[in-house]
């Protein structure tokens, strides 16, 4: 299952900078970078304080992708 | 935040304690054993490795517990979840590749000395052993 997300999108919106994301979440810059970019997908805690701080639900925040050829 | 900072009070106590009882007991194994040469060196190395590390510990830490915007910043260091995921999967490689290792060194070594074969054989089975254990208590545990 692939996971996607809209955080970049979202904190962009909202003139949020990375550190000030990472503060509010807890995490290093490093972590909210890597998010992003896809490169790791949050736990369940943190995606549930990442689509907090934003004010939406984490199925909005994150997209799961069935992967196909299973 | 507070249990953070009791944890590294701990921390910072337990290398004060491991400094002292290290030397301690270096100097009564020297005493009491009369241990030859080599072995003093040896114990030296070990002590002095381990003073260096627990020193350096102690004043890496103290300043954090004096600094709110410090603690801060080491408390997300240490448990983002993200470094945590790092860590463990750096441990599992490099207990595999030290495993490698290991056996790679116990085959060449068996060309010219049976006793490091055997050592060597010795350690990886240890940590066979001790893998399966820990593998076993996480399974319980989670």
């Amino acid at each position: 299952m692939n996971v996607k997300n809209k955080i970049q999108e979202l904190r962009k919106a909202r003139k949020v900078t990375q550190q000030e994301l990472a503060d509010a979440l807890s995490v290093t810059r490093q972590t909210i970078i890597s998010l992003e970019n896809g490169k790791y997908n949050a736990s369940l805690t943190l995606a549930h304080k990442a689509a907090q701080f934003f004010g939406i639900t984490i199925e909005e925040l994150f997209i799961f992708e069935e992967e196909e050829n299973l | 935040m507070e249990e953070f900072r009791k944890k590294l009070r701990r921390r910072i106590m337990l290398s004060a304690i491991f400094c002292l009882s290290g030397l301690f007991i270096y100097f009564a194994l020297i005493r009491i054993t009369g241990a030859p040469e080599y072995t003093k060196g040896i114990l030296f190395g070990v002590l002095s490795g381990s003073l260096t590390v627990s020193v350096f510990n102690i004043f890496r830490l103290m300043p954090l517990l004096q600094d709110e915007e410090k603690l801060k910043k080491a408390y997300i260091a240490e448990t983002d979840e993200r470094n945590t995921l790092i860590q463990k999967e750096s441990a599992r490689t490099v207990l595999s590749i030290s495993i490698m290792i290991a056996a790679l060194a116990a085959i060449a070594a068996s060309f010219f000395n049976p006793v490091i074969t055997l050592t060597l054989s010795a350690n990886i089975i240890l940590i066979g052993i001790v893998s399966i254990a820990v593998t076993a208590y996480y399974n319980k545990k989670l």
